[in-house]
């Protein structure tokens, strides 16, 4: 317990004697961390983007199929 | 209805809102003008960096022109990202945000070095934000 508080405090000293390089270390994580959750949400998006053209247009040919069949059917009757 | 439950849909339910939701544009218009100004100040009088200790690691580090030029484009940069007309690209709004946190991070660890001064405190917590304005950051939206 006591090793890790000293650890702690360790740390704190040595980013308060270097303020400059703590604030980048920290605006650097912080700015990667919300850069790779863009770029992931937008692969993401476009993923869903795709398996949604890809649903409209199985369901444009299956429509257009029920249609065909039904021209046939009228025309036969 | 638990205190919990009751905290979550009022005064928690609100702070949520204002955190992830309410415009942003308020904070870094803020934050533009103070780094702008403490930049200019900062070029104007270079001898406060002898004179304020929280300024004293960059004047031993014998860079001050640099922090006074970083301090103020970071402000000008990110007012010039915030009153444009039309939103910027993402990393566009995203590095002016860093910028600003830079900045004030730097100025809240130097502060803390001292004890919990007003000054740190203030910058603390205006560094917290720009942290959060970073997280916040979107593709979509300002």
């Amino acid at each position: 317990m006591a090793d890790n508080a000293s650890g702690w405090s360790e740390l704190l000293s040595a980013i308060f004697s270097n303020p400059e390089k703590g604030a980048l270390f920290l605006v650097l994580l912080a700015g990667a961390w919300r850069w790779i959750r863009e770029l992931w949400r937008e692969g993401k998006e476009d993923e869903h983007h795709e398996s949604l053209v890809e649903t409209l247009m199985e369901e444009n040919r299956r429509l257009r199929e029920e249609l065909r069949k039904e021209k046939h059917d009228h025309h036969d009757e | 209805m638990n205190l919990l439950q009751r905290f979550r849909e009022g005064t928690g339910g609100r702070l949520r809102r204002i955190l992830l939701e309410a415009p942003w544009s308020n904070h870094d218009l803020l934050s533009g003008l103070i780094l702008s100004l403490i930049g200019l100040l900062l070029l104007a009088k270079p001898e406060l960096y002898a004179v304020l200790r929280t300024l004293n690691f960059i004047e031993q580090q014998g860079h001050t022109d640099e922090w006074s030029f970083l301090i103020l484009f970071s402000g000008l940069y990110g007012l010039i990202v915030t009153l444009w007309c039309v939103a910027p690209s993402f990393w566009i709004r995203i590095t002016a945000r860093m910028g600003y946190a830079l900045c004030f991070l730097t100025l809240a660890f130097s502060s803390l070095r001292f004890s919990t001064t007003p000054s740190a405190v203030a910058f603390s917590l205006i560094a917290l934000w720009s942290i959060v304005g970073i997280l916040r950051t979107q593709a979509s939206g300002r």
